[in-house]
C-alpha cells in the first residue's frame, strides 16, 4: 500500500515544480478542445488535432509574467516588512523590475514573430507555419512558466 | 526551419524591418532573462517542470481520445418526399446512440453541396438510403450512393414497399429493408434493432 503524507506533499516544491506545468498544459488543451464547435468533423484527428487547440504558448508566457509580477511584489513586501537591509532590498527590487521589463519585451517580440511568421504567412500560401505558430511559442511559454514557478519562493 | 523564399520576397520592407527588430529584441531579452536565473535551478527543477508540461500535453491527448470514443456514424440519404420518415428515423437512430449526418446539417449557405456531401460520406461508417419510385432517378441520391461505394462504406437501402425494382442499378444486389407507411414507427424500431446486431455497425 502506498503511504503518502499528503499534508506535506501539498506544501512540497516537487508538487509545485511538477503539478503546476502538468495541470496548466493539460487543462489549457482540454478546455480548448471542449469549447470549440467540432460537431461537423468526424474522427479524433479531424475533431481535436487542430493547431488552435495547441497554440497556448503566448497565453502561457503572459500568465508566467503575471505570476512573476505578483509574486515579486509579494516578496518585496515581505522584505520591507522584515526590515531587510536597504541595499539588498534595493538590489532585489531593481532585479525584479528588470526581469519584468525583459519579460514584457519577450512577450511583445514573440507575438510579432508569431503574427508574421505564423498566422499571416498563411495568407501568402507559403510553407508550413507549425513551428512559428505552435512549437516555438509553446516551448517559450512552457519554459517561462517552469522558470517562474521554480524561481519564486 | 527556414523561411521560404517566396515569403521574404512577398514581404514589404517595413514588415521585414519589424520582423528583424522583433527577433533581435526577443533574443536579447531572452538571453538576459536566462542569465538572471540561478544556475542550480536550471538543471533540475526547470527540467522537471518542462517534462511535466509535456506529460500534461500527452495526458490531454489521451483524454481527448476517450472523449471522441467512436459512435457509429450514419449518413441519411433521402428524396424530399420522404423527409418525414427520414426525420423520424434520424431521431430514433440518435436515441439509440448512433451519430446521424443529414445533408441539411452539414451544408451551410455558400458551400459547395457536392463537395461537402462527399467529405461527409468519406467520414461516416454507413449510408442508409431511403428509396421510392422517384428517388431512383435522383442525381443527388445516386451521387451519394456512388461516393459511398467508392469509399467502401456499408450501404443499407430502405424501401417504402417490398419491390426490388426501386433499387438503383449500383446497389440492386444489396439486401434491402422495408419501412411500411402503415406501421411506420414499428418498422423503424424493428429496422434499428436489426442494424444494431450487425457487427460492422455496432
Amino acid at each position: 500500500m502506498i503511504d503518502v503524507d499528503w499534508f506535506e506533499l501539498v506544501a512540497s516544491d516537487e508538487l509545485k515544480s511538477f503539478g503546476v506545468p502538468f495541470l496548466t498544459t493539460f487543462l489549457m488543451i482540454i478546455v480548448k478542445m471542449v469549447s470549440r464547435d467540432n460537431s461537423r468533423e468526424r474522427g479524433f484527428i479531424k475533431k481535436y488535432m487542430k493547431r488552435g487547440n495547441f497554440n497556448f504558448g503566448l497565453q502561457l508566457t503572459v500568465t508566467s509574467f503575471s505570476i512573476y509580477l505578483i509574486g515579486s511584489l509579494v516578496r518585496i513586501r515581505s522584505l520591507v516588512l522584515s526590515g531587510a537591509a536597504p541595499k539588498s532590498m534595493f538590489n532585489d527590487i531593481t532585479n525584479t523590475f528588470t526581469t519584468i521589463g525583459l519579460l514584457i519585451l519577450v512577450i511583445i517580440s514573440l507575438s510579432f514573430i508569431v503574427r508574421f511568421l505564423g498566422w499571416e504567412s498563411k495568407n501568402r500560401e507559403s510553407q508550413p507555419t507549425l513551428f512559428y505558430e505552435v512549437i516555438l511559442p509553446n516551448l517559450i511559454g512552457i519554459y517561462s512558466l517552469s522558470a517562474v514557478i521554480n524561481t519564486l519562493n | 526551419m527556414s523561411l521560404h523564399r517566396t515569403t521574404i520576397q512577398e514581404m514589404k520592407l517595413t514588415e521585414l524591418v519589424q520582423i528583424v527588430l522583433s527577433v533581435a529584441v526577443f533574443l536579447i531579452a531572452s538571453l538576459s532573462l536566462l542569465s538572471q536565473v540561478e544556475y542550480e535551478i536550471i538543471n533540475q527543477k526547470i527540467f522537471v517542470s518542462m517534462v511535466a508540461a509535456t506529460l500534461g500535453i500527452a495526458a490531454a491527448l489521451l483524454v481527448s481520445q476517450v472523449m471522441s470514443r467512436k459512435k457509429t456514424s450514419i449518413f441519411l440519404s433521402y428524396p424530399n418526399e420522404m423527409e418525414d420518415i427520414a426525420t423520424k428515423l434520424g431521431t430514433e437512430l440518435k436515441e439509440n446512440n448512433f451519430e446521424v449526418v443529414v445533408g441539411d446539417t452539414i451544408i451551410n449557405p455558400g458551400d459547395n453541396i457536392k463537395k461537402e456531401v462527399k467529405k461527409a460520406i468519406e467520414d461516416i461508417d454507413t449510408l442508409i438510403v431511403l428509396l421510392n419510385e422517384k428517388s431512383k432517378k435522383s442525381d443527388y441520391i445516386n451521387t451519394e450512393i456512388k461516393t459511398a461505394i467508392k469509399n467502401k462504406k456499408r450501404i443499407i437501402p430502405l424501401l417504402t414497399e417490398n419491390n426490388k425494382k426501386l433499387l438503383p442499378k449500383s446497389i440492386n444486389s444489396l439486401r434491402f429493408e422495408v419501412i411500411s407507411e402503415e406501421t411506420e414507427e414499428e418498422s423503424i424500431k424493428n429496422f434499428i434493432a436489426k442494424i444494431k446486431t450487425v457487427d460492422s455497425i455496432e
